[in-house]
């Protein structure tokens, strides 16, 4: 028993070093955005909100979380309705694994590759670069995220209600939205969750074939070129706030409704099986 | 089928393929006004894949499927009259009990006081009304299949589709279901055809039966028929229990092998055909000497007591198997080990062909 004991006592050490690595950082991160110094980031000077008021009065901020934004809404759009599409239809019409692959395969080919062939891809085609260019890269990995996201929705998925549906004398595009939709929408809804987070965020494709344009993480990174200032400090701050809400939204929708509320296990296991579906 | 005239569903030819499988062969059946229609069969027997292709959800390779005489064609499920009830029951998740069962009569676009009055009526009939606002995942399997019974009633169909409609309940609960919708189908006036793998169930539900095995459609007949008189081995064996003794018609009888010559009603089969000689096992009886009536003599294996009846397993000589002898308690008194005759009237012995 006393040996059952030290080592659980070990184990909880353990777990509390593992914590402070993941969470002190962050923690640092969001006191400091609230520092009221000057450039000295490092001593505590008295609370302020001078940062996030600076940053809001940042034109070329602005802009940049406006061009972001308007990438990340477009491609969540393109990204579920044709991934939903493609997840129908895979789950539905192919047994191939292969087939199956080469839908997942843009989550796991590297930013990096990715960038270089839109880019020599977008100069074949003469594309110019700009938001356009941005969406049409964005959309490559998020059709592929939804498409794995609704598909883990529809395994056991049971096809009768669809017979169900039309036996009763509804035809198949209003037991599409009737009936299949609503079934499948948690698992569509953190779909659009996760693909317009990762889009936000994206920085190497966007790097690549941005051209003129400024997303929010060019920004940053541009900013963090001429010294951290606290700005970029209330910056990362809200970024972190509004990414937290957006996976606690996926989480929740994608919780049956009406359902006992699940245990904390239950959550995290969907949060896994949702989040990370490669 | 009922003898007052036509039949709602005609079924001419009907074969199916899907790749190299025959889940369908040439199956030609009648099903009356009002019928209670069982297809019944092991599983694969094709009678699911016939009651899909009533429904629409099939396309038969050839054949025709007629509803009140007119071909229903390759109609979408939306165009026919008839509703079908799903074996997993296929209940809307999304949806509460009322809407689940409105939602087919909403899709009729009937006014509100009217899809309400239809949808209030079928809940009172199946008893759901106190939970009309659950969910399907807050009903016990019984009340799912009420609200799917429901749903598909609702809809007032010319025939009703029933697909292994009592499977997933527990045994009790099924016998209690079986009369619950013989009695619905008497209240709604409707034509059923239930499909099912379970011969006690079509037995004591259906008016009529069609045996199904390998996609073909071995006797349509009454329970009580399908179990006096059935014309095939599989039937025989399928409904009910009966015991088989392969022979050769001869004149007068059947020749069973190494046994020598039985007397049996041989209408319709030529002298020298291979045939099973079948005799049911209360039809049969156990006695210690050979008597008048045709006899096989054996050696008793074991005598159980099954509450009412006594069953008495015998070894018949000439290596024929086990032949079993049912009849009331006190009317055998054959003992295990010892040697007896089994016995049966020429008129209870039945005589089907042996491929």
């Amino acid at each position: 028993m006393a040996e059952r004991r030290r080592t659980s006592a070990w184990l909880r050490v353990f777990m509390g070093v593992v914590f402070v690595f993941l969470y002190l950082p962050l923690i640092v991160l969001v006191a400091l955005s609230f520092n009221d110094a000057q450039r000295s980031v490092v001593s505590w000077q008295g609370f302020s909100v001078r940062w996030y008021g600076e940053m809001v009065r940042d034109e070329a901020i602005l802009g940049a979380v406006g061009t972001t934004l308007t990438i990340a809404v477009v491609v969540t759009v393109i990204a579920v309705v044709v991934g939903t599409l493609l997840a129908l239809g895979l789950e539905r019409y192919t047994r191939s694994s292969v087939l199956d692959g080469a839908v997942y395969f843009p989550i796991l080919v590297p930013d990096i590759v990715l960038g270089i062939a839109l880019l020599s891809f977008y100069s074949i085609i003469h594309l110019s670069l700009g938001i356009r260019s941005i969406v049409i890269a964005h959309s490559v990995w998020g059709i592929a995220f939804a498409a794995a996201i609704v598909r883990t929705r529809l395994r056991g998925f049971d096809r009768s209600i669809e017979e169900a549906s039309l036996d009763l004398g509804v035809k198949e595009i209003p037991t599409f939205f009737r009936i299949t939709l609503p079934v499948i929408w948690p698992g569509v809804l953190a779909a659009a969750l996760v693909v317009f987070t990762l889009s936000i965020d994206e920085f190497v494709i966007a790097y690549f074939t941005a051209g003129q344009t400024v997303t929010f993480p060019i920004q940053v990174y541009s900013m963090i070129r001429f010294g951290v200032t606290p700005v970029i400090n209330a910056v990362a701050t809200v970024m972190l706030a509004f990414s937290m809400l957006l996976i606690v939204g996926a989480l929740l929708v994608s919780r049956p409704r009406n359902a006992p509320a699940p245990t904390e296990d239950e959550v995290e296991a969907e949060a896994e099986e949702e989040l990370m579906p490669a | 089928m009922s003898d007052d005239g036509a039949p709602v569903i005609r079924i001419e030819g009907a074969t199916k393929r899907f790749g190299d499988v025959v889940a369908l062969d040439d199956v030609s059946i009648d099903i009356g006004e009002n019928e209670f229609f069982a297809l019944l069969g092991p599983s694969g027997c094709g009678k699911t894949t016939l009651l899909r292709s009533i429904g629409g959800f099939e396309q038969l390779s050839s054949g025709r499927i007629l509803l009140d005489g007119v071909d229903l064609g390759h109609a979408r499920p939306y165009d026919r009259p008839v509703n079908m009830m799903f074996q997993s029951y296929a209940l809307f998740p999304h949806m509460t009990v009322r809407d689940n069962v409105a939602y087919g009569v909403k899709a009729e676009k009937l006014d509100k006081e009217e899809v309400a009055a239809r949808v209030d009526g079928v809940l009172r009939t199946v008893d759901l009304e106190p939970l009309a606002d659950r969910r399907p995942h807050q009903l016990s399997g019984g009340q799912r299949q009420r609200v799917a019974l429901a749903r598909a009633i609702v809809k007032r169909p010319r025939v009703l589709l029933l697909d292994e409609p009592l499977a997933a309940l527990d045994r009790k609960l099924r016998q209690e279901m079986q009369i619950e919708l013989k009695r619905l189908q008497h209240e709604v006036g409707l034509t059923f055809i239930v499909v099912t793998h379970d011969q006690e169930e079509a037995m004591s539900m259906a008016d009529r039966i069609a045996v199904l095995h390998a996609g073909r459609v071995l006797q349509v007949a009454t329970p009580q028929e399908l179990y006096a008189r059935p014309t095939d081995h599989f039937v025989a064996a399928f409904i009910g229990k009966m015991n088989f003794l392969p022979g050769r018609v001869v004149t007068g009888g059947v020749d069973v092998d190494r046994v020598g010559v039985v007397g049996a009603s041989v209408n319709g089969h030529l002298e020298g055909a291979d045939v099973w000689l079948a005799v049911r096992p209360e039809n049969a009886r156990v006695s210690s000497d050979e008597g008048t009536d045709p006899s096989v003599g054996g050696v008793v294996e074991a005598v159980a007591f099954v509450g009412a009846q006594v069953h008495t397993h015998v070894a018949l000589d000439g290596g024929h198997g086990t032949f079993v002898v049912t009849s009331p308690p006190g009317a055998t008194t054959a003992s295990a080990g010892t040697r007896a005759y089994v016995s049966w009237s020429p008129d209870a012995a039945l005589v089907l062909s042996r491929p």
